[in-house]
């Protein structure tokens, strides 16, 4: 059971399609596995066409509609599906891991992973740096504690496997966490698994980052 | 304005109705008194015959053929005719709706004339060519075809990959049996979105609007407002509850 959310920031940023490629890359893998939060981006989707609808009419070209009816006309277009394949009702059994869209960024499933080590018994994955966000695959062995960090902005934590504590709160496969510039958390991972998580963290890593503050003893930041 | 381009001959010969609109629809429905039958409610839409208000010939069977319905239905209702083979009267339609309208939305994200103009046709492309995808259950047309007309801007503009939820996912996360949003049909669902955004107040509307058409973080639109930007995160909030609460949503 999900029960930690994304943000109405987040959201909202990524039905208008504002949101950079880092976060939003962790906005779809949540969405993925919420249903909750599907429901969520679908109001915010209907709210954008209807500001969109809303709009005062821009002057079109003379002949756009021509010269779009000319772009199409002679493509060959896929008949209509009967219906679309509807996912089925019951919890997926797959043993799949990651979510879709995070499987394009590594290749594959969580075996394709090329880990990187990060620290005694972390390692990542790199999967994408924008617009000074850079979001990356986390591996931490069972019980594995992260030592205390602040955040320099907002970071979001997305589990896909096993599990970690933070500040009294247990986060579990679909829990995003977004921690922001006041939280100073101690990360433990669960003991009963490997914790897996996505994190989306401003770059260049900062020295008060998560992320920074593993990675400074070994690239010397 | 409409281009002169994309109207039909005018010929005038033939009755002119003007459609009732939409929007004054919505509040109509949503007010505690509906306006008198018979009032026009005169707005911006109706004004500019938005919809499918257009002047008829005579003998111009294509939109008088279906209901003298208009606004999300009857979009709904030319997209699904469009899925279902090529249609170039009902995409003529849409045309006339939306692409002025997504050619004003790319600009007010910075697309220059051109850039503008052709994002609009080729969104406008991309419903045809992807019309045998769409889903009246799960979306509206103006919401399929603004998520169409997004996706289209991020890939040209900003030059990124869009990741997207994939519904043949093994990893996705099948719905929650009977949620109450699900009770509101497409329509219904557009129609509510419509009157919450009338009803809004100015200070949290103006915040909607920026946060749908500039591609700017928060605490960049807080300064161009002059204002905290704690300030623009609880006015988004509150904002955005409403429409949440609307549609039925928990609140979260």
């Amino acid at each position: 059971m999900i029960t930690h959310h994304p943000t109405e920031e987040f959201m909202v940023a990524y039905a208008a399609g504002t949101l950079d490629e880092a976060n939003s890359l962790a906005i779809a893998a949540h969405l993925t596995l919420c249903p909750t939060c599907r429901d969520e981006i679908a109001v915010y989707e209907a709210l954008g066409a209807t500001l969109v609808e809303e709009l005062p009419e821009a002057v079109m070209a003379p002949q756009a509609l021509a010269a779009t009816l000319e772009r199409v006309r002679h493509a060959s277009r896929p008949l209509a599906t009967v219906s679309s394949p509807l996912p089925s009702r019951h919890a997926p059994t797959s043993s799949i891991m990651l979510p879709a869209p995070l499987r394009h960024y590594v290749g594959g499933d969580i075996g394709a992973a090329k880990w990187q080590v990060l620290g005694p018994g972390i390692h990542h994955m790199p999967l994408v740096a924008s617009e000074g966000v850079t979001a990356r695959l986390l591996r931490i062995a069972p019980g594995r504690a992260v030592f205390d960090h602040g955040h320099g902005g907002l970071e979001l934590t997305l589990v896909l496997n096993g599990s970690y504590q933070s500040q009294g709160k247990r986060f579990t496969r679909g829990d995003l966490e977004v921690a922001d510039e006041n939280v100073n958390h101690r990360p433990v991972a669960g003991m009963e698994d490997v914790c897996i998580c996505l994190a989306v963290t401003d770059a260049p890593l900062r020295f008060d980052s998560w992320i920074g503050r593993l990675m400074q003893p070994f690239i010397g930041i | 304005m409409e281009s002169p381009a994309l109207l039909p001959p005018q010929d005038v010969s033939g009755p002119f109705t003007p459609s009732a609109d939409w929007c004054a629809q919505a509040k109509a429905s949503f007010d505690a008194t509906p306006p008198k039958p018979g009032v026009h409610v005169e707005t911006k839409r109706s004004m500019n015959r938005g919809w499918s208000g257009y002047q008829h010939k005579a003998g111009d069977t294509v939109m008088s053929d279906l209901k003298p319905e208009i606004g999300p239905e009857r979009m709904t209702q030319l997209l699904t005719l469009l899925k279902s083979g090529p249609d170039e009267q009902a995409f003529a339609d849409l045309f006339r709706f939306y692409a002025p309208r997504l050619k004003s939305y790319m600009r007010k994200l910075g697309a220059a004339e051109d850039m503008a103009e052709e994002l609009a046709q080729e969104a406008m492309a991309m419903v045809w060519r992807k019309a045998h995808l769409f889903d009246s259950a799960k979306a509206g047309a103006g919401t399929w075809i603004f998520s169409i007309a997004r996706n289209l801007r991020i890939d040209a503009f900003r030059r990124q990959k869009r990741p997207e939820v994939e519904l043949d996912d093994p990893t996705f996360m099948p719905d929650d049996q009977a949620s109450p949003e699900a009770e509101l049909d497409q329509g219904q669902q557009a129609r509510a979105v419509r009157a919450a955004l009338a009803t809004l107040p100015k200070e949290q509307a103006k915040i909607v609007h920026l946060s749908f058409f500039e591609d700017k973080p928060h605490a960049e639109i807080a300064e161009q407002l002059g204002i905290p930007l704690g300030t623009v995160k609880s006015r988004m909030r509150l904002a955005f509850q409403r429409f949440r609460k609307a549609l039925g949503e928990p609140e979260l």
